[in-house]
């Protein structure tokens, strides 16, 4: 398993240079504010060489029924409000499958919900450790970052995420989001943007986003 | 036969002349004679009568005239011989011998010599004849004979004889030239046939002797001198010179004694070297010496008699009786009882005789020996007398040192020589003890043991030995009082400390009944102490302890005293408190003095302080403070009472035990209210207070600091402190008080005054007292005016912001009514003021209060675009007139909205500055309402469950 974990970083490593390549030539376009074909083709070329998302690469184990059950009904708490209940079920699964990622991050989550913002960082973070693969752990934590203010350690951990998978399209979304707003960087902002609509295709409100920001370019 | 009469003759002749001088006399020059010559000891018994009777038996007979005249001549010599037999015989009664007459025989020599004139034979009758006539007592007639014997036959066989009879007579006669000149005859005669002494004729000696006495008589005294030396010459063995042949020792013994007679006249011995310098040394010489001597002492010239004996020392320094003629003069000075000088001799004797000198070095064994005999009474009586003396001079505390040095440097030479040349004297550890004393009175310490040491323990049991190893003991402990003060740490001065305890240990396993141990072991304990091994000195301590019923009460106090110091320096300080609390209890029964008592009490107050200190270098707090409180108890010095419970407070107080740290310092400042560490307690109590919460406690303590406090920056300290006690003991009042007293009066340091005032302005609002709220936060804009830095700006823009939000009433109170110019221009000038009010704050450039400030005026601009759409309407508008209104009024709200948008949009770039607070949020959620095309753009994030596992 860690030899396989090795591999695949490795790999993801040359990925994200390639990747920063293209963005970097992506920006040198947004500058001049034109795309021609040959442009978009080579971009296309790029979205097609991203790996595919190493979690479903991994020789995982099969997830025990009885924790299956369990999350589930701590999730079903936790949508209905009863936070205190769905908490104590995940802790019970975090100490019985301590080897399992969701139940530190639906702790997290509900850590923030009860304004336990540092608390919720630290159960984050340890459920990264758990799934170096839990995209959504980078983005509750950025989140997390941005909500106070901390947009440098926001964008680190978007990055951080793209380290792990260059592919999370989600996450280019996320970083142009916090780049445009509130670090200002519009070009970076286009850029990811852009990347983001390579990945995810057809986003009419982007796009739309994506004009504004040619405008104040 | 003849010469055994002319022996006889010469005998009588000799016994006469020794009658006449008298020793007693010697005044008197001219009585002085020559001592009898020696007589020959052979008897011969012939019947002379019966031999008569024959040859006259043979005059009957014959004719021959021939004949008759030798019968004749044979009966007088027979005749002669008998009556010389009859008067020299050893049964010859006393009177009988007056009783012979010559007469007869010398008539029938002169016969014969007249009926034969020229016979041959006439030279033995002239020479029987003049027998005779001495025999007879007629001197001149036998001297006439003598004369014409040698006259008629000077060639006579009895030459030496007649010669020496001649000069006898003449010497008798006085006729002292005459008699020279036959002695010398006589002498010459011998000296000129080149023979040897010893075959010399038969009176050439005596001729000498007498020649001798002829000279002297006429007062030549040199050659009389060297004639009776020649005499001596031929009598006396060169080899052994005491050994006179009897039949010598007369004319020896009488030679000897003129001898001296004539140096006496003379210069003494210096005549003698004199003499002998010039002709010859003799081997007799001593004799010469020593026979002068007497007769001077004789004479009562004892200094001359001294003398004599020095000069045959100065001239014969190595020889055999040098030692004899020290003595006499010794002996003479003793009985002069010239004491110093006899002394003085005594030593000289020892130095020039003694072990080692060169006298005795070149001496034969046998001098040794007979040395060794005078020695040995010498040595050791000067050694006792040198020793007295110092002794004496010691006793009488005699500031001479020099001289008791030099007394005892003498001794102890005497000793040493006496101790080495008598190994084997039954009294030689008596000695050898009697010269360590010496060395130790010289303060020679280091001999002084050596010699201890022998006595004590290289001899079989003696009665010095045990008081010698005791001795040894004192001189180590002698010497090491005499130690330079200086070096008393050098390695040399512990080691003869080292040296000392052992003399002592070795003396009580040698003598362990001996009445020196007590004192010995005490001071061993001392020593060790003083060597700074405590350990030692701790298990000595012990060990004498054990054995209390030997010990006086002192001497149980002062071992107790080193126990509970040397257990005290190897940092036992619980059981040096217990040796010193025991030394204590015995203080009462010894001769401790009230200052010996009082240092002990002192010493136990340190033993239970450091025992305290001891526990706080181990983390153990909880007895170090046990040992602190019990110092109230187990001690009066007040010096480590009042250390002891400050130090115990201290600690308390870092033990955060408040409560009774609290107690501790509070009855220390009642019990020492005037001690210099009462100072401290004020700040170690509020410290406590703070610890207990006690806040109101420590606020006034604060308060009454200040109070006593004459130093202002302390004042000021405690001042505030104490507003912040109140603060926190919720005494809002005192607080408050005090914040003010201090804003008012330490407008330095700025930065803690502008605290102060922001505090006071937080109070007041805490306590809704507006007024007074406000007060303090106009000093807080007023300050900044005066002092501009990053928080007087922070508080400024603060305290603006209240009076900010405070006037934003006058804007939105007013409502817009118709007739709405009126109502709108009263909106504009309260938005105008306002609008203002916001710009104060943000001139501040504090981004916290300037991102209020754009946020407020965009959230104004907004208000006042919302409450203008939303306003009351014009009474008496048909429909379209209505909807013209709301375009018309929805063209002048839109600068407003643009306005807002502006505001938030410049709030929001704050974030590029990493600005981020609630009004920037703020902006941002109004902007998503105001601009939502371009700030309603949410993050996302998707949780895909089934895959997070």
């Amino acid at each position: 398993m860690n030899a396989f974990i090795k591999q695949c970083l490795h790999y993801y490593k040359q990925l994200i240079i390639i990747s920063c390549v293209m963005l970097s030539a992506c920006s040198q376009h947004a500058e001049k504010g034109i795309y021609d074909d040959q442009e978009t083709l080579d971009k296309k070329a790029f979205i097609a060489s991203l790996p595919k998302d190493p979690y479903w690469q991994q020789d995982y184990q099969t997830v025990a029924e009885s924790f299956q059950q369990d999350f589930q009904l701590a999730l079903n708490l936790y949508k209905n409000d009863e936070l205190k209940k769905s908490e104590r079920i995940l802790i019970k699964l975090s100490k019985n499958f301590p080897e399992l990622s969701s139940p530190f991050l639906q702790l997290a989550i509900i850590a923030a919900d009860q304004q336990r913002q540092k608390e919720s960082i630290v159960l984050a973070e340890k459920a990264i450790r758990k799934n170096p693969y839990n995209y959504a752990a980078y983005t509750f934590i950025a989140q997390q970052f941005r909500q106070q203010g901390r947009f440098i350690e926001a964008q680190d951990k978007y990055l951080a995420l793209l380290s792990a998978w260059p592919g999370h399209g989600e996450t280019y979304y996320n970083l142009a989001v916090l780049n445009d707003l509130y670090l200002g960087n519009k070009k970076q902002a286009y850029d990811y943007y852009h990347t983001y609509l390579l990945i995810a295709g057809s986003d009419k409100t982007v796009e739309a986003w994506l004009e504004d920001l040619k405008r104040q370019l | 036969m003849n010469k055994r009469i002319t022996v006889l003759l010469c005998y009588l002749f000799l016994v006469a002349c020794s009658q006449t001088p008298d020793v007693h006399q010697l005044k008197d020059l001219s009585r002085l004679e020559p001592k009898a010559l020696s007589k020959s000891s052979k008897k011969i018994h012939i019947n002379y009568d019966e031999m008569i009777r024959r040859y006259q038996a043979i005059l009957d007979i014959h004719d021959d005239p021939t004949v008759i005249t030798q019968v004749k001549r044979r009966i007088a010599d027979l005749e002669l011989m008998a009556m010389e037999k009859r008067q020299f015989s050893d049964n010859t009664v006393e009177g009988d011998a007056s009783d012979i007459h010559y007469k007869e025989v010398i008539q029938h020599y002169l016969d014969l010599l007249k009926n034969n004139p020229q016979a041959k034979a006439n030279e033995n009758t002239l020479y029987q004849l003049a027998k005779a006539y001495d025999y007879q007592g007629q001197s001149k007639e036998s001297l006439t004979m003598l004369n014409q014997l040698i006259h008629q036959f000077p060639n006579t066989q009895h030459y030496d004889e007649v010669q020496f009879r001649r000069g006898d007579i003449y010497y008798s006669l006085k006729a002292y030239a005459n008699a020279e000149k036959s002695y010398a005859h006589l002498i010459v005669n011998n000296d000129d046939a080149q023979q040897t002494s010893t075959i010399k004729g038969p009176y050439y000696l005596n001729a000498l002797y007498m020649q001798g006495w002829v000279l002297f008589k006429q007062a030549r005294y040199e050659e009389s001198s060297l004639l009776f030396s020649q005499v001596l010459d031929l009598t006396l063995d060169k080899k052994e010179i005491a050994h006179v042949k009897p039949q010598k020792k007369a004319i020896v013994d009488d030679s000897l004694r003129i001898l001296s007679i004539i140096f006496s006249y003379q210069s003494y011995g210096q005549s003698i070297a004199k003499l002998y310098q010039e002709n010859g040394q003799r081997p007799y010489e001593p004799l010469l010496y020593l026979q002068l001597s007497d007769l001077l002492l004789t004479r009562g010239l004892h200094i001359q008699a001294i003398d004599t004996n020095k000069t045959f020392i100065s001239h014969y320094p190595l020889h055999e009786q040098t030692p004899n003629f020290f003595k006499k003069n010794i002996d003479i000075l003793q009985q002069q009882k010239q004491i110093l000088e006899y002394h003085a001799e005594k030593d000289a004797y020892i130095k020039r005789f003694g072990l080692a000198s060169a006298y005795w070095l070149q001496s034969s064994v046998k001098q040794q020996g007979e040395l060794k005999k005078q020695l040995h009474s010498y040595l050791l009586e000067m050694a006792s007398f040198h020793h007295a003396f110092a002794q004496t001079l010691i006793k009488q505390q005699a500031a001479d040192r020099e001289k008791i040095n030099t007394s005892l440097a003498q001794a102890i030479s005497h000793y040493q020589q006496w101790l080495l040349l008598f190994p084997q004297d039954s009294t030689h550890a008596e000695k050898s003890f009697l010269l360590a004393q010496a060395y130790q009175e010289n303060m020679q310490f280091d001999n002084a043991i050596i010699w201890y040491e022998k006595t004590a323990f290289n001899y079989s049991p003696h009665p010095r030995a045990e008081h010698s190893a005791y001795s040894i003991c004192l001189n180590y402990q002698q010497q090491l009082a005499q130690w330079p003060k200086s070096k008393i740490n050098s390695s040399q001065y512990r080691h003869t400390q080292l040296l000392k305890i052992h003399a002592q240990l070795r003396f009580n396993d040698y003598y362990p009944q001996s009445a020196y141990n007590d004192a010995l072991n005490i001071n061993t304990l001392e020593s060790l102490y003083q060597l700074q091994d405590y350990a030692s000195s701790s298990a000595q301590a012990e060990l004498l302890l054990e054995n209390t019923e030997k010990l006086s009460m002192d001497q149980r106090y002062r071992v107790l005293i080193i126990l509970g110091h040397s257990q005290f320096l190897q940092q036992d300080f619980y059981t040096a408190e217990q040796s010193y609390l025991q030394a204590l209890r015995l203080s009462a029964h010894s001769t401790a003095s009230h200052k010996d008592k009082k240092i002990l009490q002192q010493r136990i107050a340190h033993s239970i302080y450091q025992q305290a200190e001891h526990a706080l270098e181990q983390d153990q707090m909880t007895f170090a403070l046990l040992h602190f409180h019990r110092m109230a108890y187990a001690t009066q010095v007040k010096e480590y009472l009042i250390k002891a419970h400050y130090d115990e407070a201290t600690y308390l107080l870092i033990a955060k035990r408040w409560p009774e740290a609290i107690d501790s310092l509070l009855s220390f400042r009642q019990k020492y209210p005037t001690h210099e560490f009462s100072t401290h307690i004020s700040s170690k109590l509020i410290a406590s207070y703070e610890g207990k919460n006690a806040w109101l406690q420590a606020a006034k303590e604060l308060d009454n600091v200040r109070k006593l406090e004459n130093d202002t920056e302390k004042k000021r300290l405690a001042l505030f402190l104490s507003a912040q006690y109140y603060e926190k003991a919720q005494h809002y009042d005192d607080a408050l008080k005090n914040y003010r007293s201090y804003a008012h009066q330490f407008p330095q340091p700025f930065d803690l005054n502008l605290e102060t005032r922001f505090k006071l302005s937080e109070m007041y609002k805490q306590k809704n007292n507006s007024p007074k709220r406000e007060y303090w936060l106009k000093s807080l804009i007023a300050t900044e005016k005066e002092h501009s830095n990053v928080r007087s700006r922070f508080l400024g823009a603060m305290a603006s912001q209240y009076f900010a939000e405070k006037s934003y009433i006058n804007f939105s109170k007013i409502t817009l009514n118709q007739p709405l110019e009126k109502s709108l221009s009263k909106k504009q000038l309260a938005f105008e003021a306002q609008l203002q009010a916001y710009k104060k704050v943000d001139a501040y450039g504090v981004s916290l209060y300037s991102s209020y400030a754009r946020f407020s005026i965009a959230n104004m601009y907004a208000t006042l675009a919302h409450e203008l759409l939303n306003s009351q309407t014009p009474k008496g508008f048909n429909a379209l007139e209505l909807e013209e209104y709301q375009y018309m009024l929805e063209d002048e709200i839109a600068p407003f909205e643009e306005n807002a948008i502006a505001l938030h949009t410049s709030n929001t770039t704050l974030t590029q500055q990493n600005i981020y607070n609630d009004w920037v949020e703020k902006s941002f959620q109004a902007l998503i309402t105001l601009f939502p095309a371009r700030f309603h753009r949410p993050e996302r994030m998707t949780i895909d469950y089934e895959r997070i596992y």
